[in-house]
């Protein structure tokens, strides 16, 4: 599955900010239950948790 | 009543492209300035200590300290919701592994938004080493987890950014 980051969203100030480009398109390499949230490799080159929200669907 | 005026013009001392101190009014030299003589006087600064990592002590385990007010009750987590979890006093980070940068083979991506974040390691950025360790931590909304977590550590810096990687199994 690939998502886009969506600008602006709702999370506390200077959290992803550093870990996460607006716009970019990543690929979910996993989902982690019981949370939901997504696994995806970021600006860091490791592979970490994000929410759901912070993402759309670009494709399933 | 007469008044009478007077101007009294001050003319400031002046410093020359060579340090000299000239008069203001006449424009004589009348001595070195201060700064000039500081720089001639000055003892040449011993170089920085060089600066001794041992790796050994990046992956031995740590009993975090029980105390209140100490380091590690100030240091948070950064949990994918975007909450900040904390470390149990007392609590022991184990397994832990050097999994970047100095000490390992490979490098940290993001070497240079930790050297533009800490001005101080811009001489010395290939000690900075990214760090993975399980200990159990405390969740914001309550309740304890089993955690691997990953940050980065300096000799000048100590730990820094604490973030959350994954759930694992506790085995107490």
């Amino acid at each position: 599955m690939k998502v886009k980051k969506i600008p602006n969203t709702n999370m506390p100030e200077g959290w992803c900010n550093r870990d996460l480009i607006d716009n970019k398109i990543y690929e979910v390499i996993g989902i982690e239950e019981p949370m939901g949230w997504y696994r995806i490799i970021d600006k860091s080159g490791e592979d970490y948790c994000y929410p759901p929200e912070l993402f759309e669907i670009v494709e399933e | 009543m007469k008044w009478e005026y007077s101007i009294i013009i001050m003319a400031y001392d002046k410093t020359d492209k060579n340090g000299d101190l000239h008069d203001g009014n006449t424009g004589r030299y009348k001595s070195k300035s201060a700064d000039a003589l500081s720089k001639e006087l000055a003892i040449p600064s011993k170089k920085e200590p060089p600066i001794i990592v041992d790796t050994q002590h990046l992956i031995e385990d740590e009993v975090l300290p029980r105390s209140v007010g100490a380091k590690w009750a100030n240091f948070e987590i950064r949990m994918p919701d975007g909450s900040k979890a904390k470390f149990i006093e007392g609590a022991k980070l184990e397994k832990k592994e050097i999994i970047a940068g100095y000490g390992a083979r490979r490098k940290i991506d993001d070497i240079n938004d930790l050297v533009n974040t800490f001005p101080e390691t811009k001489s010395t950025p290939r000690f900075w080493a990214k760090v993975k360790g399980e200990t159990t931590i405390i969740l914001s909304m309550g309740g304890h987890l089993k955690a691997e977590l990953h940050w980065y550590e300096h000799p000048k810096i100590g730990k820094y950014d604490f973030k959350y990687k994954r759930r694992v199994q506790d085995e107490s």
